[in-house]
């Protein structure tokens, strides 16, 4: 394939990647990530660095639906971790179709034949 | 008739290489690093292990009585419904042994399709028949240490088929279930086979490897990190859960299946214990008996490499090159301009032809392809490419 698509690829991997890894917080807080759930030091930096956080209002939905999926499959208690799990899948995943893109052009075959003396 | 079956699959699996290359270039390709998916697990697997091991208490004391109490199934209660990612841990741990049975199974179709499994391969073959035994061992007794219900029935259903086993049988059950009925020091011995052999598989993996000379056991990262994702999203799509706590009062008689490890209990369930014992011993003995020569050495002849005295330089490029250690430089017969000349050591060779591609000087030929006839097919190819 040509290196416009691998370039392609390995950007969409990378933003894909990044997008996912934003999410993890939302999911390590128990799938509830509003301002006050936040940790001490992120709130800090909120406030005091006017550092912009992301909105996850908008994944409640999510919220709901996975958990109910978890109580469906058995699981007991502390859901967030298991979104945080898909999560990361989801990002290595990501991540890995950017790296193999970055890599594949290193890899294609070639054929040399040796020389005899 | 037998010979016909790998052939037809050979040319299969290189087509589907073929097109797996086309999209993901050789370099990611995951049908070259066949044999290194199960090692990358095997670490998954160890690391896992290590965290899940802190938390674990192996004893049954008085499992019976309260979920209050503290034992193996309240401590793995506790890893997965309190402890931080804990589930998550224990749901890796789970699913990195079942996939890696998959890629065991994948790993060996494959060495056995591109018939690379007999001649000087075959201590390979029956060292990974021996290793995937073992996985299967470990697996097992990774379902007695939650000591669930289904623990209890697996138990009871192993001490009873030991037993069954002329002469030694009393002894195995007695050493399985550390003494003569299930007690504290039963969950200790899983616990101690559990972990003891699955470090004991190092050393069945450097007998695996010891004869080749460059094995591939590390997936690039991009393929180590697709194999921890789809582990990750089993751990959300599938939570591992346990059965109710073991109660060794009770007599349980039915309970949910892993067919990646607990398939021989599912035979033993439906089968006589002697007909159980025979098909799974059988069966071993049968798989590590696939590379005998005689099964197929009219249909797949291999001729070893053979050194053209007068032309080899004793640069040693062969010997570096060859991947079962069948080329030995040795000293050169007096008189000659070199100080070495390579070998070949019959019983090792596998007829590859890798030390024919090495050599600049014409010097090692294979008798049944010779030199000049490699070089022009691999020109004929990369012309018609």
């Amino acid at each position: 394939m040509g290196k416009g698509i691998n370039s392609i690829l390995a950007i969409v991997g990378g933003v894909l990647c990044v997008l996912i890894t934003l999410a993890m917080p939302w999911a390590e807080l128990g799938m509830d990530a509003s301002f006050q759930n936040w940790p001490e030091w992120l709130k800090w930096l909120s406030i005091n660095l006017n550092v912009p956080l992301p909105d996850y209002a908008h994944m409640s939905n999510y919220a709901s639906e996975w958990t109910a999926h978890l109580k469906k499959a058995g699981a007991e208690s502390r859901y967030g971790d298991y979104a945080y799990a898909l999560l990361m899948g989801l990002a290595m995943f990501a991540s890995a179709i950017g790296i193999a893109a970055v890599g594949r052009e290193e890899g294609e075959e070639k054929t040399v034949l040796p020389v005899k003396k | 008739m037998y010979s016909s079956i790998p052939k037809g699959m050979t040319d299969l699996t290189l087509a589907i290489e073929k097109a797996v290359n086309a999209v993901l270039t050789n370099k990611y390709n995951p049908f070259y690093y066949h044999g290194a998916l199960p090692q990358f697990y095997l670490w998954v697997l160890f690391l896992s292990g290590l965290l899940l091991f802190a938390y674990y208490i192996p004893t049954i004391d008085n499992a019976y009585f309260s979920e209050n109490l503290v034992n193996a199934w309240t401590s793995v209660d506790y890893i997965t419904d309190t402890l931080p990612y804990g589930a998550v841990v224990r749901a890796i741990h789970r699913y990195a042994g079942d996939a890696m049975v998959i890629t065991i199974v994948l790993h060996a179709l494959r060495v056995w399709i591109t018939d690379r499994y007999r001649q000087y391969r075959w201590f390979q073959w029956v060292s990974g028949i021996v290793l995937f035994l073992m996985v299967m061992f470990i697996g097992q007794t990774g379902y007695y240490l939650v000591w669930d219900e289904r623990s209890l029935i697996l138990t009871r259903m192993t001490s009873t088929a030991l037993e069954a086993i002329p002469f030694i049988g009393p002894g195995l059950k007695t050493w399985f279930l550390n003494g003569g009925a299930i007690t504290n020091l039963t969950l200790s011995n899983f616990l101690f086979i559990h972990i003891g052999f699955s470090f004991s598989l190092l050393f069945g993996l450097w007998l695996h490897y010891v004869r080749m000379t460059r094995p591939v056991i590390t997936p690039p990262p991009a393929i180590n990190y697709m194999l921890v994702a789809v582990l990750l999203v089993f751990v959300f799509l599938v939570p591992v859960t346990s059965g109710k706590m073991a109660d060794i009062n009770t007599q349980p008689t039915s309970f949910e299946i892993d067919w990646f490890f607990l398939w021989p209990y599912y035979l033993l369930a439906h089968v006589d214990i002697t007909t159980y014992w025979v098909l799974i011993i059988g069966g071993s003995v049968a798989l590590c008996l696939i590379p005998l020569p005689s099964l197929y050495k009219a249909a797949h002849p291999v001729e070893p490499a053979e050194v053209v005295l007068n032309k080899c330089t004793g640069c040693s490029m062969c010997a570096a090159d060859c991947p079962y250690q069948a080329i030995e430089m040795v000293p050169a017969p007096s008189g000659s301009r070199f100080k070495k000349l390579a070998t070949v050591k019959a019983y090792r060779c596998s007829g590859c032809g890798v030390c024919v591609g090495a050599c600049a000087f014409d010097a090692i030929d294979l008798p049944n392809l010779l030199d000049t006839d490699v070089t022009a097919k691999i020109k004929a190819l990369a012309e018609a490419q």
